[in-house]
């Protein structure tokens, strides 16, 4: 690929610390685990084959990590019940903004928003990364879009104003 | 509006491939415009997240970036091998190199002195160059047998003056009667 791993957390360091930010909900977090990914990168960077995207790859790394993590320590648990049941919005939702929005959707759905709109990966790239179908990556974006639409709404109304 | 055209909307809106009869529906729907200017202001708040690492951690990620980057270059077998022949190389050149130098300043002052000999009117300066045996000059001597001792080692002596054998016959002062 020609890239160093310098060069390589120049271009995708932010993004993979703000993914990593918004799926574990801490900053001190997101860090080790960005530096892990960088750490993982500079060891595979002799094997990596440029068959797919940079960012691509750089995703499908932190998206192993975040696993790994995961299984040590147990991913934060928000309920969405209330939210996704329809014609009852949650009473808290006026006090929550865009980000919390988004912790309010389920795992897969918050991790697939992300790498779509924070990583930019493509469909297949997400299905890859996520060992899942495109057919299904499609679904859960939209819901998760549809949710996150639907929470700002109704913060919004409370509010007293209107749209997102 | 139906999920089935929201969700096309969705997948048109990130660049991927739909149905374009659906996407025809789909766009024709009433508050599809509504729903694409949605989606895009959901991906600019995303991209303007004000959220960055500390300080700290970008000067920790530059260090250790850095040292790997070294470990990188250094590493692998075939990296270390190629490092080891390039020195081998280098330095057998960089002999041949002061070699060919060397020789070709002696030669290049061996030429000068003998293609500029000094004249009368000439003047002579010190140089850094190293010092050369002066060449040898032939002179030119007329035709004729030559000394036996001429180029043979050094001269031998072929006459033995003996002091009480020897007269003043030179032209000098004569007394009369034949006595100085």
């Amino acid at each position: 690929m020609g890239a160093t791993a310098g060069e390589l957390f120049d271009r995708h360091g932010l993004t993979v610390f703000q993914y990593f930010r918004r799926m574990t909900g801490s900053r001190d977090i997101a860090e080790d685990l960005t530096q892990e990914v960088f750490l993982r990168v500079v060891r595979g960077l002799h094997r990596y084959q440029a068959h797919g995207r940079e960012t691509a790859w750089v995703f499908q790394v932190a998206r192993t990590v975040l696993l790994r993590h995961w299984q040590t320590e147990d991913p934060p648990h928000v309920s969405v019940t209330d939210i996704k049941e329809p014609g009852r919005e949650p009473t808290h939702v006026a006090a929550i903004g865009f980000y919390e929005a988004v912790s309010l959707l389920s795992r897969a759905e918050r991790e697939m928003f992300l790498l779509r709109e924070q990583g930019g990966l493509t469909y297949a790239e997400i299905a890859r990364a996520c060992e899942t179908t495109e057919e299904a990556v499609r679904s859960k974006l939209y819901r998760a879009r549809r949710l996150i639409k639907r929470v700002l709404s109704a913060r919004l109304s409370a509010d007293g104003r209107e749209g997102l | 509006m139906d999920s089935k055209y929201a969700e096309t909307l969705s997948a048109f809106f990130d660049g991927e491939r739909v149905d374009a009869e659906l996407l025809a529906e789909s766009l024709a729907q009433p508050g599809a415009s509504a729903l694409l200017a949605e989606f895009a202001v959901m991906r600019a708040r995303v991209r303007q997240d004000t959220c960055r690492p500390s300080p700290e951690f970008l000067e920790t990620m530059a260090e250790k970036l850095g040292g790997s980057r070294l470990q990188r270059l250094m590493g692998g077998r075939l990296a270390r091998f190629a490092l080891a022949a390039s020195l081998v190389v280098a330095v057998g050149l960089a002999g041949f190199m002061l070699g060919s130098v060397g020789v070709r300043q002696r030669m290049l002052s061996v030429d000068s002195l003998q293609l500029r000999p000094a004249t009368a009117g000439s003047q002579v300066a010190a140089s850094p160059e190293p010092q050369v045996p002066p060449p040898t000059v032939s002179v030119a001597r007329p035709a004729g047998p030559r000394r036996p001792t001429e180029g043979a080692g050094p001269p031998v002596p072929s006459l033995r003056l003996r002091f009480g054998q020897w007269r003043d016959t030179s032209p000098a002062v004569v007394e009369e009667g034949g006595r100085r």
